[in-house]
């Protein structure tokens, strides 16, 4: 059956086998006449060819964040260990201090690594696409070029240093016991009388209870800003940031071979 | 064009090229993967059509149909002879080769089998309803195996058009309602996909319900040698696959399967290969308008060729 095409088969009347006296193999003589010219039918399979490679990107950068969040998480959760309880008196200048920056550093540099991640799986899905039709406006340009183009028609995309955090932690993690209506300073500075007239056993159990509030409420946040929320799209957040600019690039690759 | 020339060649001989990866499956499409450039596509012929009609094996939720093909003692004996003059490992990549693209399209594949399909998919919905006790309001008013029964009633008269007088007034009728029914399953997947919980049976037996409705839809523009219209028609199908896809990421999908991320992929890859079956078909009319080959006398082809299970039509320079 893996006969040269120089011997051409009839397998029946129907049906006769490409017939050719070269000794040429039929894959190259296919390759020489389509590379002449652009050929019909290609589009929709790379349009299909992208829409898989934007599913695995999506797939990883979730994945990837994901697995990458315990660690930040455990940053902050030694920061607010190591938080003396005085300053839980003044806990948004301690988040300001001391948790914004980790969570900012965790942002920009997750950004840029995903986007240069991402920089270099367009450029390698393009070259295998061979995505190099003459009519293809996009050809020269780079992922992070493609992810501004036309991101007004999907979503505005923040800049990552103004995702928002912490901004209901802080007054959403109360003391132990405090009523629900008590303003959040009121409740800590009750709570550091409360501490001071306690003995040291009270004490410490009490300033871990304390503590592994706020570390859930931090923990809260963080994840919102890193994660986003899946029941609430229009929550910020870096992932959702990386994958609306993902989207853009897509959007603009499958519309260029339309 | 008469039905004696067109240009196929045997499949075996690509065996090579797609071990090494200088050539790489897409759907039933073949593109060489130095150049991006197709070199031609595969397709399925009567033998394979013989033998599932013996002895079907199919997952009938499954969206692309057919699975244990080359488990069948037919296909093995098949192989046997095979391996004495191609040897084990190119025998194993046939195989391999034959039960991926068994089933594409509906171009080879005869309409008792789809008929069979159907009916299993019916029986796969029933029992999908009664173990389901909230079924989705979408559900409700998809009405898909109402839905499937016109599908299957279409598909009998496509049988039946070449006996008839009226053949070519019943077949665009056929195709007609084909395009509706297809256009009321993706409605009905967009809507499901984007629910906050959404089961993995009821997906997979749309997807399998869109796919079988849309080759049958494809073949029956073929036998009207509407090759155009079935170019075009495969580009708006593939362009709702496209809608389809961005809506159901994998990441997001899995977070709303009930069954779990697994689940998930496997359906992910039932639905890229969908996308890559569909986006052949493009290929395939623009391929038959090109070589003017009518539409019927390609499906009849294929349909009486008896010796080998997988043809090859080569592609080439197709005028701009």
């Amino acid at each position: 059956m893996n006969q040269p095409l120089s011997s051409a088969k009839v397998s029946n009347d129907s049906v006769i086998y490409a017939q050719s006296n070269q000794s040429q193999p039929i894959l190259e003589q296919s390759e020489n006449l389509l590379n002449m010219s652009d050929d019909k039918g290609l589009k929709e399979i790379n349009r299909a060819e992208i829409l898989d490679w934007w599913e695995a990107e999506q797939e990883r950068v979730s994945d990837e964040l994901e697995s990458q969040l315990p660690e930040l998480l455990e940053r902050l959760d030694l920061e607010i260990d190591a938080m003396p309880i005085k300053k839980f008196i003044r806990k948004k200048q301690f988040c300001v201090e001391r948790l914004e920056p980790q969570v900012k550093k965790f942002l920009e540099n997750n950004h840029l690594k995903f986007r240069q991640d991402l920089e270099n799986s367009f450029q390698k899905s393009k070259d295998d696409i061979g995505e190099n039709v003459s009519e293809n406006a996009y050809q020269e340009w780079s992922y992070g070029e493609m992810s501004i183009a036309g991101a007004a028609a999907v979503a505005t995309i923040a800049p990552v240093g103004t995702l928002p955090f912490l901004t209901a932690g802080i007054m959403t993690a109360p003391f132990i016991g405090a009523p629900a209506l008590i303003p959040g300073a009121a409740v800590v500075a009750g709570a550091g009388l409360v501490l001071v007239a306690a003995g040291p056993s009270f004490r410490g159990k009490a300033i871990e209870m304390l503590k592994d509030r706020f570390k859930k409420s931090m923990q809260r946040d963080a994840t919102l800003r890193i994660l986003g929320d899946p029941s609430d799209p229009t929550v910020s957040s870096l992932k959702g940031k990386l994958l609306n600019e993902l989207r853009n690039v897509t959007m603009g690759r499958l519309d260029a071979l339309k | 064009m008469t039905l004696t020339s067109i240009p196929f060649s045997a499949a075996a001989e690509y065996l090579p090229g797609l071990a090494t990866g200088k050539t790489v499956r897409f759907g039933s499409i073949l593109k060489s993967a130095e150049t991006g450039r197709i070199v031609g596509h595969l397709q399925e012929t009567g033998v394979v059509q013989s033998l599932l009609q013996k002895t079907l094996s199919f997952d009938p939720s499954g969206a692309t149909g057919l699975i244990g093909v080359v488990q069948d003692e037919i296909i093995k004996r098949k192989l046997n002879v095979m391996q004495q003059t191609l040897g084990t490992v190119q025998v194993l990549q046939y195989a391999n080769l034959f039960s991926s693209v068994v089933g594409i399209g509906v171009t080879a594949a005869s309409t008792a089998i789809i008929l069979k399909r159907i009916k299993e998919l019916d029986s796969a919905l029933g029992k999908i309803e009664e173990a389901i006790q909230n079924l989705p309001a979408k559900w409700q008013e998809l009405s898909l195996r109402s839905r499937l029964v016109d599908v299957y009633t279409s598909i009998e008269r496509l049988q039946e058009a070449d006996v008839r007088s009226d053949s070519s007034k019943i077949l665009s009728q056929v195709e007609r309602d084909l395009q509706k029914d297809c256009n009321h399953i993706h409605d009905g997947l967009c809507s499901i996909v984007v629910e906050a919980k959404v089961d993995a049976g009821l997906l997979r037996a749309l997807l399998a319900a869109l796919s079988l409705c849309g080759a049958s839809e494809f073949k029956a523009l073929l036998w009207l040698n509407e090759r155009e219209a079935a170019q075009r028609r495969s580009q708006i199908r593939f362009d709702k696959l496209q809608e389809l896809a961005l809506l159901m990421p994998r990441d997001q999908l899995a977070l709303r399967l009930q069954a779990g991320k697994e689940i998930a992929v496997d359906i992910s890859k039932e639905c890229s290969e969908i996308r890559y079956r569909t986006a052949s078909l493009t290929h395939i009319a623009q391929h038959l308008i090109h070589h003017d080959i009518e539409g019927r006398s390609y499906i009849e082809t294929i349909n009486q060729e008896q010796d080998e299970p997988l043809l090859f039509f080569p592609s080439e320079q197709v005028p701009a």
